[in-house]
């Protein structure tokens, strides 16, 4: 079964909270009980990079945000092979349990679910 | 009939954008859908921001879409962590944060993001505004 809330996160992680607000939804949803499912496209993508330092830019540290995903049972977190690709990320070197998935595959997979949010 | 959750996300600048949440509000009430609320998130927690002031010859979407909400029973609901990171703060959070003022407009409700998660749980649908 898919999952029934999609959080879509598509702005560049450090110029805004809009990551931060919606990973804190994702698991709020999570610990209620709620299927949720992470897409990251576009400049959403960054937040997934290690090297990327958020205390540095003045930000609360969103790697441990993404790590702590599985202890909510947020299982699938789906990411845009193609928006990697265009910043030159190797999706390889993320170091974490993510999907890799074509934009052709990442709409149909939104279009399965009847709630999304974007971030 | 279907039941929505109105995310307003986009800051108090984008009028036009609460000038279509309040007509697609109004065209589900008339199709016989329900509303679960009008939660405030992210920049949309601007909306309970009651200290504005503007020229008298600016229309003021804030009282438009309070207004509108009163008018067709719908709640206000502003999400308690993104106001507060905004500084629309409450009179109690003021006194206990040692503020010297308060800003939270009492026509919106302040509440925990697990509200927002219930809406969601209980909704067909949710609209981002």
């Amino acid at each position: 079964m898919s999952a029934k809330l999609a959080i879509l996160l598509n702005q560049p992680p450090l110029s805004s909270w809009s990551n931060q607000e919606g990973l804190d939804l994702a698991m709020l949803c999570a610990s209620f009980g709620q299927d949720v499912a992470l897409f990251f496209v576009g400049d959403g993508v960054w937040q997934l990079c290690p090297d990327i330092n958020p205390q540095s830019a003045g930000r609360k540290n969103f790697h441990k945000s993404l790590k702590a995903m599985e202890f909510y049972d947020i299982e699938h977190l789906y990411v845009c092979e193609q928006s990697l690709a265009e910043r030159g990320i190797d999706g390889q070197s993320l170091g974490l349990e993510i999907q890799l998935l074509s934009p052709a595959r990442i709409s149909q997979l939104l279009a399965d679910h009847p709630q999304v949010v974007r971030f | 009939m279907a039941t929505f959750t109105l995310l307003l996300s986009q800051p108090l600048s984008d009028a036009n954008n609460v000038i279509n949440l309040m007509g697609f509000a109004q065209a589900a009430r008339i199709a016989g859908h329900d509303i679960t609320s009008v939660f405030c998130y992210q920049a949309g927690t601007e909306f309970a921001n009651q200290l504005q002031v503007l020229p008298s010859d600016e229309p003021n979407i804030r009282k438009q879409l309070k207004s509108f909400c009163q008018q067709h029973g719908i709640a206000l609901e502003v999400c308690i962590s993104a106001a507060n990171r905004r500084g629309v703060i409450s009179d109690e959070d003021a006194s206990d944060n040692d503020l010297a003022h308060h800003s939270l407009d009492p026509d919106f409700a302040l509440v925990g993001l697990g509200e927002l998660a219930q809406h969601l749980q209980r909704s067909d649908r949710v609209v981002q505004f």
